[in-house]
């Protein structure tokens, strides 16, 4: 691999930690094995006391583990300054979610979803056509049929879809990245500079990424159309670094920013169609003090899914909201006790529940953990798309064999 | 049970021969001494579990590094491990003191801000010596990623060091 100067430079930096010596492991094999024994004979009565549920039917789940862990934290929804959960459509009370195999061309088994359109008629992902050597083919379900993308380079995936079928992707040539535009089967490179990446559209083609300045400072950027060169956004200082993230359809694109190259810390940023800007305050949580640093991950409509942070030199503490960028509220959802990685704009979440199970929130329902191929705990499945009226949900589930399948659960 | 015994035998004589190895590579992973025992002794458990497998394994030392690192990511990607809320400071290992103890306790700080796929591929690559392409099958990623990884954790990492600490560090190695 080539390595440029100021990468062989921090290289060069580590080099004293290779000759640290930590203290001798304090590891009784005696008790790594007793456990080991226990947890083979815990596995054998799950699978011999359970048979796989094809179909699951919850109500209202207390997920004692996690709450227990955060016990030190607000055990009752707060009343703060960020709203109470008051979701705008009205919440189901109860969902029954049904899973079914996402079909995979060319007899491939090991596949994932990562995303969708907020109607669900679009997802998309990526499979692993061979057994070794991971070269990803990235994947579009159209209606439940998948198409392959044909997105050159190494790594390659795709990284939004609107309502309308178009999307964007990128990939790596050495470790340069590159961003895509997608439409109706055909992939074109976006224009700009070597390290341009884009991170999602609009139905109007409005495409909003990151590129890499100078040093690897990472600066946000938009290109007005698929095939114009990218322009940089504005930023509230000159030392601020940042990507675009999200952008919905009226325009207006959210960010990550931060105040320099040197801080972990992160704020969220509102660019208008006009391109002026302004930053989100840093919310207030009942029972959460300090606050320090603020994430979004999912925009749908005027609504972020997020995450405020508690970030210290020992720890980094994360609280799932959503954020109004009409009305200017915080939501507060760390009561849903799931590790969120989108949402709709009802404020419903997918993610990983309680021993990595995909799982789903709503108001109504509280936690639902989704039915999986097999029992095993800790898998490390997930949810990662919900669509806005609910009723579509992907993501990955580990089969009996171990092999990741991209997965659809219809919930209703 | 003699295959059971011996089973055991094996395993607790090829754990024993890789310790010292493994607890340096959870120490680098994790930057502090009890979390590095902690991923040890968890990443140890799932051998022993899959024992009977591991043992035939074409690579086995790799297939252990998998175990480690893997579960060393699992660990940063659970609810409960984001949201452990310390009511005091966990105890840390009192260091030697002087400039070197300094410099390094920097370089280790600085590493555990990175995510930990990040912080995997540069401790494997820079600090274990380990080729491009097995990282990438440790990881179970492409090249592609491995290398994508490296430029944003070396990227990140040059900017996390301050830069008079970063210049100190790199003048006295």
């Amino acid at each position: 691999m080539i390595v440029n100067t100021y990468e062989q430079n921090v290289v060069d930096a580590l080099s004293p930690l290779r000759d640290e010596s930590p203290a001798p492991p304090r590891i009784d094999l005696a008790t790594v094995m007793a456990e080991g024994r226990r947890r083979r004979r815990t596995v054998r009565l799950a699978t011999a006391g359970g048979t796989l549920a094809a179909v699951t039917v919850v109500a209202v789940l207390v997920p004692l583990g996690v709450a227990a862990v955060r016990g030190s934290g607000p055990s009752t929804h707060p009343a703060s300054t960020a709203a109470g959960t008051s979701a705008r459509a009205v919440a189901p009370t109860s969902l029954t979610c049904t899973e079914q195999l996402l079909p995979v061309p060319d007899g491939v088994t090991k596949a994932l979803v990562s995303g969708g359109d907020p109607t669900g008629k679009y997802l998309f992902g990526r499979s692993y056509p061979q057994r070794t050597g991971f070269h990803e083919q990235p994947l579009l379900w159209i209606d439940g049929v998948a198409h392959k993308i044909a997105i050159p380079g190494e790594d390659p995936t795709i990284g939004a879809v609107t309502s309308n079928g178009k999307a964007i992707g990128s990939s790596f040539n050495g470790d340069v990245e590159t961003g895509y535009f997608v439409s109706d089967g055909k992939v074109t490179r976006l224009a700009g500079p070597k390290g341009s990446t884009a991170t999602d559209l609009n139905s109007a083609g409005v495409i909003v990424g990151g590129r890499f300045g100078a040093n690897g400072v990472s600066v946000p950027i938009m290109w007005k159309t698929p095939t114009s060169e990218p322009i940089d956004l504005r930023m509230p200082g000159p030392n601020w670094v940042g990507s675009a993230t999200a952008i919905n359809d009226d325009g207006t694109i959210v960010g990550e920013v931060s105040t320099s190259a040197h801080t972990v810390l992160s704020r969220t940023i509102v660019w208008q169609p006009d391109g002026s800007f302004q930053l989100i305050p840093l919310p207030t949580l009942a029972g959460v003090s300090g606050i320090n640093s603020l994430l979004s991950f999912n925009l749908r409509g005027n609504v972020l899914i997020g995450e405020a942070s508690v970030v210290t030199s020992q720890e980094t503490a994360f609280y799932p909201l959503a954020y109004d960028l009409g009305t200017g509220k915080f939501t507060d959802l760390q009561h849903a006790n799931l590790w969120v990685t989108g949402g709709n704009s009802q404020h419903w979440l997918a993610g990983e529940g309680i021993h990595n199970k995909p799982a789903i929130w709503t108001s109504g329902t509280g936690l639902v953990l989704l039915p999986t191929l097999t029992s095993k705990p800790d898998t490390g499945d997930q949810a990662s798309f919900i669509s806005e009226d609910g009723t579509i949900v992907a993501g990955q589930n580990t089969d009996r064999h171990g092999v990741i399948r991209a997965v659809e659960w219809r919930c209703h | 049970m003699a295959d059971h015994r011996s089973d055991d035998e094996d395993y607790v004589a090829y754990v024993r021969a890789r310790l010292a190895a493994l607890k340096r590579l959870t120490y680098l992973l994790c930057g502090d001494e009890h979390r590095a025992d902690d991923l040890l002794q968890e990443a140890l458990t799932k051998l022993y579990l899959r024992w009977r497998t591991a043992r035939n394994a074409d690579h086995l030392d790799r297939y252990v590094r998998a175990i480690v690192v893997r579960t060393h990511i699992d660990e940063t990607r659970r609810p409960w491990f984001r949201v452990r809320l310390f009511g005091t400071v966990p105890e840390q290992r009192v260091s030697p003191a002087g400039p070197d103890a300094e410099a390094n306790a920097t370089l280790r700080l600085a590493l555990s801000r990175l995510p930990a796929g990040q912080r995997a591929v540069i401790v494997l690559r820079y600090l274990c010596d380990v080729p491009v392409n097995e990282v990438a099958l440790i990881l179970g990623c492409s090249t592609g990623t491995v290398k994508s990884q490296t430029s944003h954790g070396l990227a990140k990492l040059r900017h996390l060091l301050d830069e008079r600490d970063f210049a100190t560090t790199a003048r006295e190695r």
